[in-house]
C-alpha cells in the first residue's frame, strides 16, 4: 500500500478541538482551574491569570449566533461560496466557525446555534479537512 | 523625551506596478523624503523600514541604493500598521536622544506576490478555518446594521466620498469617481461587501526624514510636531462583547488625545485606515469623530468630505489612493504633512493645523486585532 494513489484522508482542521462523546460531537476546549474561565480552541496558559493548571473541557453544542457573512472570494483551498460566524457558547467563549449551510435564511443575531462537524476545506494532498460547523436549531428542538 | 519633528516626506503612485521592485519604490520615496527634508544625506543616523512580505533586510537593500551604509537599520513588520511601526521605532529613538535624525520608509510590491485576497494566517486557528480580512469588516458591518439601522448605501458613500477625493490625488490608484450604484453592483467579495467595498492591494513606498527639537531649527522655521505616536495590540475578545466596537483603536486613540493633549474635535484632518467601507464608518465612532451608532449619519450629512467638518482621507484612503500594506502608515503622514504645509493642491484642507493617522493590521483569533497605531501631528 506504499503507491502514491492512496486513498484521500479526512483530518480535523486541528488536532483535538473536538471530539466525540455519547455518539456526539463536541469542541473541545481549555477550563483554567484558577478562574475558571473557558478558552476555545485549547490553551496551554491561561491568557487570563498566568497559570498552568488547566484542563480539557468539552464545550456545549449550543451557542448564540453573533454574527457572519458568506465568502464569495475564496482563499486557497476553499470552494465559495461558504459562510463563516462568531457563536458564543454559554461558557463565555466566543467560537469562530462555518455556517452548515451558506444559503440559511433568517439568521439574526442571538438565534441559538448547534454544533455539527462537517468539511472546511480541502489541503494541498487533497484531504477532506473538517472542522467545527454551526446550523439554526430546528423548530421546537 | 525630547519633541519630535517631521522635516520632509516622499511618497510613490500607489498603483499595481509588477515591474518594479520593492528597493525602487524605497528608493524614490526616500530619495524625495530627503529632498523635501533639504538634509545632507552623511546626517542621516539610523533608517527603519516597514514591510509585510518584502523578504529579509529589504530596508538595508533600499539603503544601498542611495548610499546609506554603514548606519543601523530597523526592519519591522506588524501587518498592515507596519509602515506606522517604523515611523514610530524611528520616532521613540529620536525622542529618547539616541539620534538627531533618522529616516523612515515603508515599501510593498505586492501585486507580483498576491492576486485576490491576501492569504489567510495559516498559524492560527481562525485563518486556517478561512477567516480572511473582508470577512472580519463584512460581518462586523452587518451587525452594525442590525444593531444602528445603517444601511449597505451608506457604507458605499464612504467609497464614493474617497473615489471623489482620489480624483484629485495623483498619487492614488484609482482616480475615477464611482456612484453608489456602481459601489453595490460590483462583484460580490463577502457579504454585503462587493469589490468597491474592498481596498485594492498596491504596490508603492512612502518614507518621512525625522528630526529632534535639538536641529529642527538648523532645516526650517515651519515647524511639524508629533504630537502623539502610540502602537497597540489587540486584547482578549470575549463572549458578549460588542463586535461592531473596535476596542483596540478605541484605546489608541484615546491614548493619543491624552499625549497630544487635544482632542476629536481639535482635528482639522483624519487619514484613517479605511480597508474596507464599513471599518471607516465603525472608525468614525471608534476614534471618537462621532457618537457611538452615528457613523452611518455622519457620511449621510457629509461631515467627512473635503470642506465638512472633519475631513476624512481626502487622500483618497487605502480604498482608493491604495494599500501597499508597509507602505500605508507612512503615506498617511506624508499626506498629513502636505495639508499641515499647505501643499496639498486642489485637495487642500483649508487652515489644517493638526492631523490624525490611524491603522490597524492583522486579523488573529480571541483578539480584537493585531496592531494599531495612531499618529497626531500639529503645526506649532
Amino acid at each position: 500500500m506504499d503507491d502514491t494513489s492512496k486513498p484521500h484522508k479526512t483530518l480535523p482542521i486541528k488536532e483535538g478541538i473536538f471530539k466525540i462523546k455519547d455518539g456526539q460531537y463536541f469542541l473541545v476546549g481549555t477550563r483554567c482551574k484558577s478562574c475558571r474561565r473557558h478558552l476555545y480552541p485549547p490553551v496551554e496558559i491561561c491568557p487570563f491569570c498566568f497559570v498552568r493548571d488547566v484542563e480539557e473541557a468539552y464545550l456545549s453544542r449550543r451557542g448564540k449566533l453573533q454574527a457572519w457573512t458568506v465568502v464569495w472570494v475564496p482563499p486557497a483551498g476553499f470552494e465559495a461560496p461558504y459562510g463563516v460566524a462568531y457563536v458564543d457558547l454559554p461558557e463565555k467563549v466566543r467560537v469562530f466557525a462555518h455556517l452548515a449551510d451558506y444559503k440559511a435564511d433568517g439568521l439574526k443575531p442571538g438565534m441559538e446555534m448547534e454544533l455539527v462537524i462537517g468539511k472546511i476545506k480541502v489541503d494541498r494532498e487533497g484531504n477532506e479537512i473538517i472542522g467545527p460547523k454551526f446550523r439554526p436549531v430546528a423548530n421546537g428542538g | 523625551m525630547r519633541d519630535v519633528y517631521i522635516l520632509g516626506v516622499g511618497m510613490t503612485k500607489f498603483g499595481k506596478f509588477p515591474e518594479k521592485r520593492a528597493v525602487d519604490f524605497g528608493r524614490e520615496a526616500c530619495w524625495d523624503a530627503i529632498q523635501d527634508a533639504g538634509v545632507d544625506r552623511k546626517d542621516i543616523e539610523a533608517a527603519y523600514c516597514g514591510h509585510v512580505y518584502q523578504g529579509s533586510v529589504i530596508g538595508q537593500l533600499i539603503m544601498r541604493e542611495l548610499g546609506l551604509t554603514g548606519i543601523p537599520v530597523v526592519n519591522v513588520e506588524n501587518a498592515c500598521s507596519s509602515g506606522s511601526t517604523a515611523f514610530r521605532e524611528a520616532y521613540i529613538a529620536v525622542a529618547a536622544g539616541l539620534y538627531d535624525l533618522a529616516l523612515v520608509v515603508g515599501v510593498e510590491q505586492l501585486s507580483t506576490r498576491v492576486s485576490g485576497v491576501l492569504p489567510p494566517k495559516d498559524t492560527d486557528y481562525e485563518g486556517t478555518m478561512g477567516l480572511i480580512m473582508p470577512s472580519v469588516f463584512a460581518l462586523r458591518g452587518r451587525l452594525h446594521m442590525e444593531k444602528y439601522g445603517t444601511t449597505i448605501e451608506q457604507f458605499a458613500k464612504i467609497r464614493v466620498k474617497n473615489s471623489i477625493h482620489a480624483a484629485q490625488n495623483p498619487r492614488a490608484q484609482f482616480r475615477k469617481v464611482v456612484t453608489v450604484e456602481e459601489v453595490n453592483g460590483a462583484k460580490m467579495v463577502c457579504e454585503p461587501l462587493t469589490m468597491l467595498h474592498c481596498c485594492p492591494n498596491a504596490d508603492g513606498g512612502a518614507a518621512a526624514v525625522i528630526c529632534s527639537e535639538k536641529v529642527v531649527r538648523n532645516y526650517t522655521a515651519r515647524k511639524l510636531r508629533v504630537a502623539a505616536s502610540v502602537l497597540l495590540s489587540g486584547t482578549m475578545e470575549q463572549a458578549g462583547d460588542d463586535m461592531t466596537v473596535s476596542s483596540l483603536t478605541s484605546r489608541a486613540a484615546q491614548q493619543a488625545y491624552e499625549k497630544a493633549g487635544l482632542g476629536p474635535e481639535d482635528l482639522s484632518l483624519v487619514e484613517l485606515h479605511d480597508c474596507f467601507t464599513t471599518a471607516e464608518l465603525m472608525h468614525y465612532e471608534n476614534l471618537g469623530l462621532c457618537p457611538r451608532g452615528e457613523g452611518g449619519r455622519m457620511i449621510d450629512e457629509g461631515k467627512t468630505m473635503l470642506g465638512g467638518k472633519i475631513p476624512v482621507n481626502v487622500s483618497g484612503g487605502l480604498l482608493c489612493k491604495g494599500h501597499p500594506l508597509g507602505a500605508t502608515g507612512v503615506g498617511q503622514i506624508a499626506e498629513v504633512v502636505w495639508h499641515l504645509r499647505g501643499e496639498a493642491g486642489s485637495r487642500q484642507v483649508e487652515g489644517a493645523k493638526a492631523g490624525l493617522t490611524h491603522c490597524m493590521g492583522g486579523a488573529i483569533g480571541g483578539v480584537d486585532g493585531a496592531s494599531c497605531t495612531v499618529n497626531i501631528i500639529v503645526r506649532d
